[in-house]
C-alpha cells in the first residue's frame, strides 16, 4: 500500500521537477501563440514535405484551449483534441498511483485502443490532407 | 528462479486465499509467480503450502520474497474473481506493446516523444528478464530503436534549423527582420 512516491527523495524530486516542467510550458503556451512566434520547435514532417502531419497544429491548438477558444482548437487539430481527456485522465492516473499507491481504472491502456490510436492517426494524417478536416 | 524448485520441501503445490475470502488451488510455484507479476497476488495474500500445512502471508515465503514487488497495493476486491480463469500461457507485456505504440507515433508525427518508448521499452525488457512467463521482447526493441530514430531525426533538425533559420516555413515576420 506504500506510495511509490516515499520510495526515494530523487524520485520525488524528479515527479515534482516533471509536473512543474509541464505548467510552465502551458504558461509559455498561454502567453505566447505558436502562430506569431517562431522559437517553438518544428514539425520535421511539415518543413520537408509541407503536408501536415496528424499532430501538426496541437501547440496553436493548445494556445487557443488555454484562452477558451474551443472552437479554434477544434479546427486547428481535432484529433489531439478529442483524445485530450483520455491524456488527461491517464496522466492523472499516474500521478495518482504515484502520490497514493492506489491504481485508478485505466480502461484505455489495453493494447488494442493502442493499435487503434496507431490506425486513427494514420487515417487522420491522411484525411486532413486530402479533404482538410 | 527456477533452480529452487529443486529443493524438496518446494516440490509441493499451493493454496491461496483471495481478497474476496475464497480459496484458490492447489496451483504450482511457478503459477503463483505469474500471479505475483500480475499484482494478483501480494506480499499480504494468505498462502498454504502443501509442505509446511500452514497458512503463511506470501512475504513470509524465501522462494517468493524476491520476485514480491517492494512496494504492491493489496489486490482490489474485484480482482480475485479474475484468478479462477487466470490463464496459465505466457503473455505478451502491455508495456512492450504500448512501448511499440507509442515509438510509431513518435517516428509518424512528435519526435520530441522519443524518450517516452525508449523508457517504456527499457522497463518491459526489464520485466520480461524478471518473469519467463511474460513474452514480447522484440515490441519492447521494436519501441526502443523507433524512440532512439525519431530522437536523432528531432536532433537533427533541430540544429539544422537553428543553423539555417532561412530555411523555416511560414518563419515569422517579427524574426525575419532581425
Amino acid at each position: 500500500m506504500k506510495a511509490p512516491l516515499a520510495a526515494s527523495p530523487w524520485f520525488i524530486f524528479l515527479v515534482i521537477a516533471g509536473v512543474a516542467a509541464g505548467m510552465a510550458a502551458l504558461v509559455v503556451l498561454f502567453l505566447f501563440d505558436p502562430l506569431t512566434h517562431g522559437f517553438y520547435p518544428r514539425c520535421a514532417f511539415h518543413e520537408l514535405t509541407g503536408l501536415s502531419c496528424p499532430g501538426c497544429g496541437t501547440l496553436r491548438a493548445m494556445h487557443q484551449l488555454l484562452h477558451g477558444n474551443f472552437l479554434a482548437a477544434w479546427r486547428l487539430n481535432c484529433f489531439v483534441m478529442t483524445l485530450l481527456p483520455v491524456g488527461i485522465w491517464l496522466g492523472l492516473r499516474e500521478l495518482i498511483w504515484l502520490a497514493t499507491g492506489k491504481r485508478l481504472p485505466g480502461i484505455v491502456t489495453r493494447p488494442i485502443f493502442g493499435w487503434a490510436l496507431v490506425a486513427g492517426t494514420i487515417l487522420f494524417g491522411i484525411l486532413r490532407n486530402v479533404i482538410h478536416v | 528462479m527456477t533452480g529452487q524448485s529443486g529443493c524438496g520441501h518446494l516440490h509441493g503445490m499451493y493454496k491461496i486465499i483471495g481478497a474476496d475470502q475464497k480459496e484458490y488451488g492447489p496451483i504450482t510455484a511457478d503459477q503463483v509467480r505469474q500471479w505475483i507479476f500480475e499484482g494478483r497476488i501480494n506480499a499480504q495474500t494468505k498462502v498454504w503450502t502443501e509442505g509446511s500445512g500452514v497458512w503463511k502471508a506470501v512475504g513470509e515465503l524465501p522462494e517468493f520474497a524476491a520476485i514480491l514487488p517492494a512496494s504492491s497495493a493489496p489486490p482490489a476486491p474485484g480482482a480475485p474473481a479474475t484468478i479462477a480463469m487466470a490463464p496459465a500461457g505466457p503473455k505478451t507485456s502491455q508495456m512492450a506493446v504500448w512501448a511499440m505504440i507509442s515509438g510509431i507515433m513518435s517516428l509518424l508525427c512528435c519526435q520530441f516523444l522519443g524518450p517516452l518508448p525508449i523508457i517504456l521499452g527499457t522497463i518491459a525488457l526489464t520485466q520480461i528478464k524478471r518473469n519467463p512467463q511474460e513474452r514480447g521482447a522484440g515490441f519492447a526493441i521494436a519501441g526502443i530503436v523507433l524512440g532512439i530514430l525519431a530522437l536523432l531525426v528531432f536532433v537533427v533538425f533541430l540544429i539544422f534549423f537553428i543553423s539555417f533559420p532561412q530555411y523555416l516555413t511560414n518563419f515569422p515576420n517579427s524574426l525575419q527582420n532581425q
